[in-house]
């Protein structure tokens, strides 16, 4: 009877974790039950999403009012993919810092907030209809706002704020969108809309999209609306940065993706975002050359892989969408252990300059860990970064993408390579330890990386294969072992292995070295909420021009 | 044709076009507010049949399409959580930057980062 239930309970689970811990009377016992009642409440949901068999389609009527009136949760293959990626994450971040809790005042809003946003998160993933992703994005977004602040300082309480403006513009647009869809067609659920969609003109699904796009768009922190990302980033408690750069932004990602499916990827639509997702790759990257702070550099490095992965979605081809997703989950992994390295660095040094870490001469988990994620985010070969290039390269046809996805890949690598540069044998010292919580979370994901770039056949054929297959009716297959060894010597792979040493010499070409702060103007970096909204604006009116006219 | 759907469009771009022309926080916050008035007003109206009573089983006559307006019930939650929320933020931004011009808050972070 769970089991055919296990859907609600997915959702459920954080959600009654968190009124436990609420309702709970304070006794000698507090501290464990609390953290064995929220361990339980993350566990359950991904025991659930492993006990369904991949490929199924699994649809849970709420109440058992019939679709399209009832609210519905819809496991399938995408679905399956991004709920998993969360529970790993929200596990992985909350044992990170369950150590450091004990002593925390304010740990029990902590835990509160943390399985509300887990629970927002999940049922973003599953639910079957525009109106219930709305509010449990809300649910979502809204404890991330107040989680973003837990660190107490003026600049996290500023970065929230603006992320809070830009964030609600999103969602009220999101819903104008949810609203016009349903003057129109007069479904809200995916099922129905899907045909109904379709059957509108071109025109009136493009003038809806504009709304989209600025949900999307914010999200998913493609160029222009990227400006609250790296300040909230930088600014955030190290767990938080990790779930924003490991979940939230993927939401976008996977909001689109859905849009796409029920028949907004008319060609008009698809090329805008196709020509800011190259802007924004290239751009972002750029920007990263500029800065000594570790957690603005692999801020902005996630903005630059957003706009790629917007890129390959909007190309919307069985093939790019399966390079897409790819890209997707091995991101997810690599960054998310990347942010909680350099919180870890922030945590023992109390710095995240560059110039003073130690980066080699450290605590021996802590060194590893963190060259093992930014030579995944580079993509050297057994690692997983490599793999998730490298099909992105295989699919690609059109020269244009082609070349963005190499120069990205060339000034990711220089982006890496100058972390390295400038990095000292010898910076500051701390006798702070790591406890054994950080560690072992940083342990796991670490692995993720590496055997997950050892294992991307498995990956390929059980996690993005029934991803595409829930979109499209056909999906490329995939020779079980093999992808690894032959992607190495293939066309592309080699192709993609000499642009590491080309983002070297790009390096050393143009000095980059030298950390003067941006001296590109400063109009798309650092940018207040009035900006930004005019750049909305802006982009709006543009698009709604080039739609009608040509 | 002055209706609810096009003032509502109206109202949403308007509180955007607000939120282009203040940086005071308590100020945008406000016009985040318009715009969710706007697309209540909107969604309210999408169901609007003219005539029409009241969405209450057996009532009978020609009735107005109950969706939007449950819908929008849980909206203004959200909106109500949001305002309180982002009153709160703007607070706490007052207390700690001693003013609520977000433009003048950032520079004070910007001579800080530059040290």
């Amino acid at each position: 009877m769970i089991i055919e239930h296990s859907l609600a309970f997915i959702v459920i689970s954080p959600i009654t974790a968190a009124l436990i811990i609420r309702l709970m009377f304070k006794n000698k016992y507090y501290d464990a039950i609390r953290t064995t009642v929220t361990f339980l409440g993350l566990l359950i949901p991904v025991i659930f999403l492993l006990l369904a068999s991949p490929g199924d389609v699994i649809v849970y009527e709420m109440g058992g009012w019939e679709r399209p009136f009832g609210i519905s949760l819809i496991l399938d293959g995408l679905s399956r993919t991004m709920a998993l990626i969360t529970g790993v994450v929200t596990l992985a971040v909350y044992v990170y810092y369950s150590d450091l809790l004990e002593q925390d005042p304010t740990a029990d809003d902590y835990h509160f907030l943390y399985l509300f946003m887990t629970a927002g998160l999940y049922g973003v993933f599953l639910t079957g209809d525009l109106v219930n992703r709305f509010i449990f994005f809300e649910i979502s977004i809204l404890t991330t706002y107040v989680l973003l602040t837990f660190i107490g300082t003026k600049e996290s309480l500023r970065a929230s704020f603006r992320y809070f403006m830009l964030g609600s513009i999103a969602s009220l647009m999101f819903l104008t969108g949810i609203g016009l869809t349903y003057f129109f067609t007069g479904y809200l659920d995916f099922g129905y809309l899907s045909g109904a969609v379709e059957q509108l003109s071109l025109h009136i699904r493009n003038i809806i999209f504009v709304f989209f796009l600025v949900a999307v768009g914010v999200k998913l922190a493609i160029i222009p609306f990227h400006t609250w990302l790296a300040d909230a980033y930088v600014h955030a408690p190290t767990t938080m940065t990790a779930i924003l750069g490991g979940i939230t932004v993927k939401i976008g990602g996977y909001i689109l993706l859905k849009l796409y499916d029920i028949g907004f990827g008319t060609p008009h639509i698809r090329y805008m975002v196709m020509i800011l997702g190259i802007l924004t790759a290239l751009f972002a990257a750029v920007i990263s050359l500029k800065y000594t702070d570790l957690k603005r550099i692999l801020a902005w490095l996630t903005i630059s892989h957003m706009g790629v992965i917007a890129l390959m979605f909007s190309i919307w081809t069985p093939e790019s969408l399966s390079a897409g997703l790819l890209y997707f989950i091995n991101h997810s992994f690599y960054i998310v252990l990347l942010f909680l390295v350099v919180g870890s660095f922030g945590y023992i040094y109390g710095t995240h300059d560059i110039r003073k870490l130690p980066l080699m001469k450290t605590n021996i988990v802590l060194s590893s860990t963190m060259i093992i994620g930014l030579l995944a985010l580079m993509g050297l070969p057994p690692l997983n970064g490599f793999y998730s290039r490298w099909y992105l390269l295989e699919v690609i046809d059109s020269p244009v993408i082609y070349s963005v996805v190499i120069l990205t890949s060339i000034l990711t690598s220089a982006s890496v390579f100058r972390i390295f540069r400038l990095s000292k044998v010898d910076g500051v010292k701390s006798d702070k330890e790591l406890s054994e919580g950080m560690m072992s979370s940083l342990i796991v994901l670490a692995g993720l990386c590496s055997f997950g770039g050892l294992t991307t056949s498995i990956y390929l054929e059980n996690v993005v294969r029934p991803g595409v297959l829930s979109i499209f009716d056909t999906a490329p297959s995939f020779d079980l072992m093999g992808v690894e060894l032959t992607a190495l010597y293939s066309l592309h792979g080699v192709i993609f292995l000499l642009t590491l040493p080309l983002g070297y010499i790009f390096l050393r070409l143009f000095d980059t070295v030298k950390t003067k702060r941006p001296t590109l103007n400063q109009t798309l970096i650092e940018v207040d909420i009035s900006d930004s909204v005019r750049y909305i604006i802006i982009i709006l009116v543009i698009y709604l021009v080039l739609v009608n006219f040509l | 044709m002055l209706n609810g759907l096009n003032v509502g469009l109206i109202v949403i771009f308007i509180g955007l076009y607000g939120m282009t022309r203040t940086k005071n926080s308590l100020k945008l916050l406000m016009c985040l507010s318009i715009m969710g008035s706007g697309v209540i007003l909107l969604f309210v109206s999408l169901g609007y049949i003219p005539g029409a009573v009241a969405p209450i089983a057996d009532s009978g006559s020609q009735m107005v399409d109950p969706l939007p307006q449950s819908v929008m019930v849980t909206a203004i939650v959200i909106d109500l959580a949001t305002v309180a929320l982002g009153l709160a933020m703007v607070h706490y931004l007052y207390e700690t930057y001693h003013t609520l011009n977000f433009d003048r808050i950032l520079k004070k972070e910007e001579m800080k980062d530059d040290n």
